[in-house]
């Protein structure tokens, strides 16, 4: 069973990724956000996501996160009372079998953040997806460095003395070395 | 983009002005190449499933999250029923008899064993995790809700590096780890959970991390 992929990619490495990911099949991106209304962001087409390949966090873990199902694939939200009584709207890859987080992270001021792929369920869809993920980072020119792929423009800036780090707080010695 | 929810909760105006964008012409046509989903029977069959209703259906719900669909307005046939129930149940007012935990929660919960624990921890990082959920906090790691963050190490691969137990992050971006761990009699932590612990604030020496002795 696969159940994390780590990668290091720009908006440029990022981009073809998620058209190689979904020429093989119409896939939905859902934010993954603790929503207190039941709106959410759905993309229908990976051009629609805002800045992919661009981080929203200085750790990379916390970044923004979408579900990456089949477009026909139901998603589970879960609905409950906060702890003000509000009522809030979680979508967690516990109650979607078919479904994999995808955390894209990336650019983050002068370094570069790691993005994931995960996901809990033995499933094939969702083993599928995982499959198809190492696939297209495979097809394009990726390259393994310890446990991360690091996209080709990702290594240009590994080679150039740029950080390539879990999180900007976290010191030197976290950084990935050639 | 698409939204679902509060745009398609029968306001015709705001229904009409979606039918006029590129999104609903590209989800209908999709839908209507693709396989019907459970979501479009049930709603169909609910709404009463006429050629318009299930093509509005169509269009509003079936590629979206189906329980969202609730308090849709189908002209000439009944509101589905907005769900009002307990606070743990998956929201599924068009799925009828679901419980209250998804099965893979079922399952995680029950069994025992590997980097998750014993039934007790388990049940203990996903109460953990429900009540960070219930602050406002999105869950981005472990607690039964997604695989744990990792916290990598001096490798090669995982070697030197730290599974997470639950990790969150507010809406303001604070993010907060919780580790649940053994304690020695004196209720410090192992020597095990210590050393983790401290790989943990080495790593994210600004990030806040709590430590819970286990239930035993």
């Amino acid at each position: 069973m696969m159940k994390r992929i780590f990668f290091f990619a720009t908006p440029a490495d990022i981009i073809p990724i998620l058209k190689r990911l979904e020429s093989n099949a119409p896939l939905k991106f859902v934010s993954t956000e603790n929503m207190a209304t039941p709106d959410r962001e759905i993309y229908l087409d990976s051009t629609e996501i805002p800045n992919p390949g661009v981080s929203t966090h200085e750790s990379g873990h916390a970044s923004t996160n979408y579900l990456v199902s089949h477009q026909n694939t139901k998603n589970n939200v879960h609905a409950f009372v906060g702890t003000k009584g509000e009522k809030r709207w979680v979508l967690d890859n516990s109650d979607n079998e078919e479904s994999v987080n995808l955390t894209m992270a990336g650019i983050w001021k002068d370094m570069l953040l790691p993005g994931t792929m995960d996901t809990l369920h033995e499933t094939p869809v969702a083993q599928q997806l995982m499959k198809l993920f190492v696939a297209a980072l495979k097809a394009e020119g990726f390259t393994k460095v310890d446990m991360y792929w690091i996209g080709k423009e990702a290594l240009e800036m590994l080679k150039a003395g740029k950080r390539l780090t879990q999180a900007e707080q976290s010191p030197p010695e976290f950084d990935v070395k050639l | 983009m698409l939204r679902d929810g509060s745009v398609f909760t029968g306001n015709d105006q705001e229904l009409a002005r979606f039918r006029a964008t590129q999104d609903y012409n590209r989800t209908v046509d999709r839908l209507k190449t693709g396989p019907a989903s459970s979501l479009f029977v049930t709603i169909t069959a609910a709404a009463g499933g006429d050629n318009d209703a299930q093509e509005r259906a169509f269009a509003l719900g079936a590629p979206l999250d189906g329980p969202l669909m609730a308090g849709v307005a189908l002209p000439g046939r009944p509101t589905l029923p907005r769900y009002s129930g307990p606070n743990t149940v998956i929201e599924g007012p068009l799925v009828p008899g679901r419980s209250a935990l998804s099965p893979f929660t079922q399952r995680y919960l029950n069994e025992s064993g590997g980097r998750w624990g014993n039934t007790d921890t388990r049940t203990q990082n996903y109460q953990i995790s429900q009540e960070y959920a219930g602050n406002g906090y999105r869950i981005t790691g472990g607690g039964g809700i997604r695989s744990e963050e990792f916290i990598s190490g001096v490798g090669p691969g995982t070697r030197g590096g730290t599974f997470v137990d639950i990790t969150a992050r507010s809406s303001d971006g604070r993010v907060v780890r919780i580790q649940t761990v053994d304690t020695l009699p004196n209720g410090q932590p192992t020597p095990n959970e210590a050393a983790a612990a401290a790989r943990i604030r080495a790593a994210r020496p600004n990030d806040e991390l709590r430590l819970i002795p286990k239930v035993k």
